[in-house]
């Protein structure tokens, strides 16, 4: 029998070959399958995040005072359980209680003093007719003021009340939405018409005032309720809305510090201010319900924001309806 | 002591037995051969093809949710025609638009303001079409593709945009 042994330098190759063609494929499937278990994380994490996410529309959908919206609603303490296996973090916050850059008319503008040095609110107003309607408030308008003061006082989520709206913003939402000018014109005239009569659109009159308007195609955006919830409503904005509407002196203070243990109607409100917040464009302003709300959740990996936006009910006592504006997930 | 026949060696008949077997054999390994080439030409084509369409609906998702279009819109203006479809709102910019186009088998995706275009494919069939609701409002983009020689391996693909009008 041959003892001594040998074996050629083809069939060291050859084993060679074959270890690092094994190596390659066991690295090749364990990274495939690493892959796939994150991938199968970040879709599980993502599952996790809109339950949540839906969950706070449930517990807005549940308002037992669906009149009105404030920080004692049950929402917010229900969502302080929310934040457990694998959710760091949950928030509501409601993002059409500022004025709304897009609409805001020059005479509010020039109250509020927030303009960049040499800024007019004309210049403001024009740029708005030349550029149109944005999303991006700070891109958008970040030359007529500062990124800090858009940010704080400032809005492109609320809707156009056809009472409070700049003029000319009615006259391009109007082609916007219907993608008529010459019917925008005319709506133009209308709106001037009523604002020299100085007439104002109730919530009721308005389909019978857009009657040959396209009531139906720009509702819900364009429609006479109040924009901003005064449960919410930063501070500044109300004193000078205040002062805009001719209120007198105290009643803001007075608000502000009975707002958070209070939940008002409308009612409420008309008794705290007085017969001027009937009577003035305040009641177009100001009401008790928050129309566009953003969720947030965050997961260990991503984070989900999500804008939804309340329906402008027929019925004030109505059941909310809440339509989805935006969502957005983000690492 | 017994021993064994022809110990001289084999027969003629034993050797022919043999080639032929061998032949049989041989035969038989080449044929399996040729077909398990064949059949592992067809999982990788059809992994490929599987990995492709898995990796164009990631990449279609992700994109259609940046376009954001603004709650106060009505009808967007898209442009393009039978090979391509630009949608504007991309990155919520209303200059910016998310562009699909063909091009050959190809399906291209991009920003029209960049010009940065993905490529995917080849497809044997490309169409891709505004996805809208109620009254026309727009809710994404339904993309189809064909990825069978006969044409009946037919994909649908509806990517949800990140936002929506009113």
């Amino acid at each position: 029998m041959k003892e001594k042994g040998s074996i050629s330098a083809v069939i060291l190759g050859l084993l060679l070959f074959i270890s690092v063609l094994f190596l390659s494929g066991s690295v090749f499937i364990e990274i495939a399958l690493k892959e796939l278990k994150r991938s199968e994380q970040i879709d599980r994490e993502k599952e996790l995040l809109l339950k949540r996410a839906d969950q706070i529309v449930e517990l807005l959908l549940d308002d037992p005072t669906p009149f009105a919206d404030a920080p004692q609603d049950p929402v917010w303490e229900e969502m302080q359980n929310m934040e457990y296996k694998g959710i760091r973090a949950v928030s509501l916050e409601d993002v059409s209680s500022l004025i709304g850059l897009n609409w805001v008319r020059k005479e509010l503008l020039e109250r509020m003093g927030v303009l960049d040095f040499g800024k007019t609110p004309r210049e403001l107003q024009q740029f708005r007719e030349d550029s149109g309607i944005h999303l991006n408030i700070e891109k958008a308008f970040h030359d007529f003021l500062e990124e800090e003061n858009i940010e704080e006082f400032f809005t492109a989520y609320n809707y156009f009340n056809i009472n409070i709206s700049d003029e000319f913003v009615l006259r391009k939402l109007y082609f916007i939405r219907t993608g008529n000018m010459e019917e925008a014109e005319v709506f133009h005239t209308k709106i001037q018409n009523i604002r020299i009569e100085k007439k104002q659109v109730e919530p009721q009159d308005m389909e019978s005032f857009l009657s040959g308007f396209n009531y139906d195609i720009l509702f819900p955006v364009l429609n006479a309720e109040p924009v901003m919830n005064i449960h919410f409503v930063h501070e500044k904005i109300l004193e000078d809305l205040f002062s805009y509407c001719e209120i007198p002196d105290g009643k803001a203070e007075s608000i502000i510090n009975l707002r958070e243990s209070s939940e008002w109607t409308v009612n409420d409100l008309k008794a705290l201010i007085g017969e001027k917040y009937a009577e003035t464009l305040l009641h177009h302003y100001l009401g008790c319900r928050t129309w566009f709300w953003n969720i947030y959740v965050e997961g260990e990996k991503l984070k989900l924001t999500r804008i939804i936006a309340r329906m402008p009910e027929e019925a004030e006592e109505g059941a909310p309806e809440f339509r989805l504006v935006e969502e957005d997930f983000s690492l | 002591m017994k021993t064994l026949k022809n110990e001289g060696g084999f027969t003629f008949i034993e050797i022919l037995v043999s080639m032929v077997l061998l032949s049989v054999l041989g035969i038989t390994i080449w044929a399996g051969l040729i077909n398990s080439q064949g059949l592992i030409r067809k999982i990788i084509s059809e992994a490929s093809t599987s990995a492709k369409i898995l990796q164009l609906d990631n990449f279609v998702r992700q994109y259609a949710y940046k376009v954001k279009i603004p709650f106060w819109e009505g009808k967007i203006k898209t442009e393009g025609g039978k090979s391509s479809l630009a949608i504007p709102y991309l990155n919520a910019e209303c200059e910016d638009m998310l562009m699909f186009k063909t091009s050959e088998s190809m399906l291209l995706i991009g920003s029209k303001k960049t010009g940065q275009f993905n490529a995917f494919g080849p497809f044997d069939d490309i169409s891709f079409q505004l996805w809208e609701g109620d009254g026309e409002k727009p809710l994404g983009i339904k993309l189809s593709i064909s990825t069978g020689k006969k044409g009946n391996d037919q994909l649908i693909i509806y990517a949800r945009f990140g936002g929506n009008p009113l």
